[in-house]
């Protein structure tokens, strides 16, 4: 065999080697982020696939941008983490995203002076990848910086774009999950705050809910999330402990076979206090079930 | 965005000299409260003084709830600042939190501040019994300090202002401070009170590069002795000096010696 054979050999196993190094690393990060996604809690997935990302690339630094509102961008999920919650002006950072049309942006150099609209990030670093992420309501960056100067060959690119597709999907679920948190908080302190007793049946069969009065009045271990045999055998009981229960029971046929399904005004005399009762249909194209509420 | 209006910026003193001098007030008042301090600079130094925004004259309209989230978005404002008005050789006197925001601001953007002067300042005001710091006050204390605020504002402020001046025998130096706790839109008030009490900023001592000098203030509410020595003993190139006041705002109740302490260090 010529000797240039060996060479063209090695030549042909580093082009291939480069290539399915970079398709191999954006492999592992989708194959991570998918087992991660199943197996662990969600409130560390962005800060995990973030940090993922900073060592496939061999990253100095990562961390994502989120552009909350006119007047902020605000640092998060950073590696090293003393970034974490910087504040950074948005409008500067708006019109470059603008300007390269919100695509990944390569810096081989990192531009000089006020150029560099990340400076705070990126004080002292050769290279820098920008990723913008669309979502909504807020736009997130990730951003990537690098001591060393960087080639950003093609296979790289094509690395970074894999894994932008699998980020917006992780930055889309963290969102959702963050929103969705809020709203159960909000509403769970506001129904708790309610001072009747407010009990949920789904007729879904498998879960109810009740509020903190709701629980004290039946005797549950604590509020919130409840089987609805639960519920229905405490309400029994609170029933049968009626001074009028049999009076109860008549209306409770009539509320079941009436066509409106709902009562309210109704009467249970209990022993040392009188209960004001509502029963309620809660229908939406979600969720259907009945609301009791004792006042 | 303005800067110049956003932060109601005044620049005096002599346009002409090398170096500035930039004054940022603490929670609570605004650039007013440097009034005493002020002339004795004015000869030889440009001075720059702003409100921060949620306070004194700032633009209200720029108060956002997720910039001034925490300090962070404050310590951008002061780069704002100084980048806006192109300032050079700039020493940075932060009384109270604006101390913590100058350190941060010089962290961010090295070489934007030369010198750093913290007066009445805290890195984290909620002891931490982890590692034996005092803060000053307890988790009961804060919690106790928030309900206060969220049920009755006004009262809170009244009650605080005569805690935190001291100087009893100056009423008139608590009631001012009271009239100007209570110009604050009581929500926000809330919410920056929130970031500063519950704000920890110790990790970032180490962080600073520029000469420091810790004014201590004395039977302080706010700010316990030992803070001042935690901050003389964590900031690398930092000295410490007391002034003979009692209360959190020694440039309003002894500008003279925070004046004497000031031209001490520049």
């Amino acid at each position: 065999m010529p000797p240039y054979s060996h060479s063209c050999d090695y030549l042909i196993f580093s082009i291939v080697y480069t290539v399915s190094t970079w398709d191999r690393k954006a492999l592992n990060f989708i194959n991570q982020t998918s087992r991660w996604d199943k197996d662990k809690h969600i409130s560390s997935f962005l800060a995990f696939s973030i940090s993922l990302v900073k060592n496939l690339t061999e990253a100095n630094v990562a961390l994502q941008l989120e552009l909350e509102d006119e007047a902020t961008a605000k640092v998060k999920c950073a590696s090293p983490v003393h970034l974490n919650d910087i504040v950074m002006n948005p409008e500067p950072i708006r019109k470059l995203l603008y300007a390269q049309g919100f695509k990944t942006i390569y810096w081989r150099e990192i531009p000089p002076g006020k150029e560099n609209v990340f400076k705070e990030v990126l004080p002292a670093f050769s290279s820098a990848v920008i990723i913008p992420i669309n979502t909504t309501p807020n736009n997130s960056l990730l951003i990537l910086g690098w001591s060393e100067p960087q080639a950003f060959d093609p296979e790289f690119l094509e690395c970074i774009e894999t894994m932008r597709l699998r980020l917006k999907e992780i930055l889309l679920q963290s969102q959702q999950h963050l929103y969705f948190q809020r709203i159960a908080i909000r509403f769970s302190a506001i129904l708790h705050t309610i001072p009747h007793a407010l009990v949920f049946i789904n007729n879904d069969g498998f879960s109810g809910w009740v509020n903190q009065e709701g629980a004290t009045l039946l005797e549950l271990s604590g509020p919130g999330e409840q089987l609805p045999a639960i519920l229905s055998e405490a309400m029994t009981q609170l029933r049968n402990k009626a001074l009028n229960a049999a009076d109860i029971y008549k209306e409770a046929v009539l509320l079941f076979s009436s066509p409106e399904n709902s009562i309210s005004n109704w009467i249970w005399q209990m022993e040392h206090k009188t209960l004001q009762v509502s029963c309620l249909p809660v229908t939406s194209p979600q969720i259907s079930g009945r609301l009791w509420i004792f006042e | 965005m303005d800067i110049i209006q956003r932060n109601n910026i005044h620049v005096v003193g002599n346009q002409d000299a090398l170096q500035t001098l930039v004054f940022s007030h603490g929670f609570g008042i605004d650039q007013t409260s440097f009034s005493k301090i002020i002339p004795a600079f004015e000869k030889d130094y440009q001075v720059v003084l702003f409100d921060n925004v949620g306070g004194g004259k700032a633009d209200m309209k720029a108060f956002s709830p997720k910039r001034y989230e925490s300090i962070n978005g404050y310590a951008t404002d002061v780069a704002d600042i100084i980048q806006a008005l192109d300032l050079k050789n700039v020493t940075f006197i932060g009384h109270s939190v604006s101390g913590i925001i100058g350190m941060l601001t010089s962290i961010h953007y090295p070489g934007m501040i030369e010198r750093l002067i913290l007066l009445g300042s805290s890195p984290r005001y909620l002891n931490d019994s982890r590692d034996g710091y005092t803060g000053g006050f307890d988790n009961y204390a804060l919690t106790s300090l928030f309900e206060a605020m969220e049920g009755n504002y006004h009262a809170w402020a009244s009650g605080f202002s005569k805690l935190a001046m001291r100087n009893e025998d100056r009423p008139e130096l608590a009631a001012a401070f009271a009239s100007s706790l209570q110009a604050i839109r009581p929500d926000v008030a809330i919410q920056v009170a929130r970031s500063i009490f519950y704000m920890d900023h110790r990790k970032d001592l180490a962080k600073v590069t520029i000469p420091t000098l810790v004014i201590q203030t004395a039977n302080d509410i706010a700010v316990p002795a030992q803070v001042s020595e935690y901050l003389e003993a964590n900031i690398p190139d930092c000295r410490r000096t007391k002034v003979q006041t009692e209360g959190h705002f020694p440039h309003i109740s002894a500008p003279q010696e925070v004046i004497a302490a000031i031209q001490s260090f520049l």
